[in-house]
């Protein structure tokens, strides 16, 4: 977070407060997509891939990360100062379908 | 304002921790959503790419991750591997079971500790039984030293308050040579390992534990030791529960 005046001390503690849903959460959200089509003759999408600009916000115990609060951008629209976009690819594979390891 | 941690910035090590850790919490929730219905599609691998400042103190190298304003962020990628439908049924542990206990339920156990087991994937009471019973010394897999005593006598603890004993009667009878005391109820014995429970005071008398089931209890006693008066009946069922109740004659 920049550093801010006196004066903004109270809107930077609220900010502080303010926290990011964690990427548990956006990564479930993103699995969570059903099969269009029944008909196995049918084209149907195999695989389905993410690539998005995300914000992070590190949780912290002590001095060691405990979880990862990460967000699709909060602000589209151009500031001066804009938030760190961090990028996201996440590749989803039909079960079955050459998946995973 | 930036966090005196955030300042400070995170080792590698403590952020993949932290990411593994988000996806392992991701796998189990999918896991139980795999329960109801089967899940089309899963994760075949997912990569960040992140804008940190690295920095150096001679013994460490820490990361911060770049905030609004900063220019001039190095990049790093990370790419995780997949997390299939089959391998959540193969390799995910089965979802928690009611009378389980989770780690962070636990109260008063150090959330440093707490953090630490979550992170070496043990989540639950019966993760660590696991452990404790395939001889696994948590402190050399990565876990904050842990007193084992002390841990188990809060897990049992948590464990009594989730299944917390219940009166639903009282009852004497007279087998002859003896007064028998039947408390019934629900949770009622539960330390079978523990022999000195559950064990009994009527007054400063103590009594004899006939049978003890978590359903009910049976204490024997002389009939001249029944009392006159209104007398306070304690029972230590097991270390974390003692009923008190009085016994009017």
């Amino acid at each position: 977070m920049p550093e801010i005046g006196q004066e903004g001390a109270a809107v930077g503690r609220e900010l502080d407060e303010f926290r990011l849903p964690l990427l548990r959460d956006v990564v479930v959200a993103m699995v969570d997509v059903d099969r269009v089509g029944d008909d196995l003759m049918e084209f149907h999408v195999e695989e389905l891939t993410f690539d998005l600009p995300v914000e992070l916000d590190p949780w912290y115990e002590g001095d060691v990360v405990s979880s990862l609060g990460a967000s699709p951008p909060t602000q589209i629209v151009a500031t001066t100062v804009m938030p760190v976009f961090h990028r996201l690819r996440v590749t989803l594979a039909e079960e079955g379908i050459d998946g995973g390891l | 304002m930036a966090s005196e941690a955030a300042r400070k910035g995170w080792t590698l090590k403590s952020f993949l921790d932290s990411l593994t850790l988000e996806l392992d919490r991701a796998q189990e929730t999918l896991a139980i959503k795999g329960l109801t219905r089967r899940l089309t599609y899963s994760v075949r691998d997912l990569a960040l790419d992140l804008q940190l400042f690295p920095d150096f103190d001679g013994e460490e190298l820490r990361f911060t991750t770049a905030k609004p304003g900063e220019t001039g962020a190095a990049r790093v990628s990370l790419q995780l591997g997949s997390i299939t439908d089959r391998q959540i049924r193969e390799t995910t542990r089965e979802p928690r079971r009611k009378d389980d206990v989770s780690i962070e339920e636990v109260e008063d156990l150090d959330p440093k500790v707490k953090t630490s087991l979550e992170k070496i994937g043990v989540t639950s009471v019966s993760d660590l039984e696991r452990m404790e019973n395939a001889n696994v010394d948590l402190e050399k897999a990565g876990a904050e030293k842990i007193d084992y005593g002390s841990l188990a006598a809060l897990i049992q603890r948590s464990k009594r308050r989730k299944t917390a004993p219940k009166v639903s009667g009282a009852s004497l009878s007279d087998d002859g040579e003896r007064v028998i005391l039947t408390i019934s109820g629900e949770n009622l014995a539960q330390a079978q390992s523990m022999p000195e429970f559950p064990r009994a005071l009527l007054g400063d008398t103590p009594l004899t534990v006939r049978s003890a089931t978590p359903a009910s209890i049976a204490f024997e006693m002389d009939a001249s030791a029944l009392p006159d008066k209104p007398t306070a009946l304690r029972i230590a069922l097991d270390p974390h529960a003692v009923l008190s109740m009085n016994l009017v004659p």
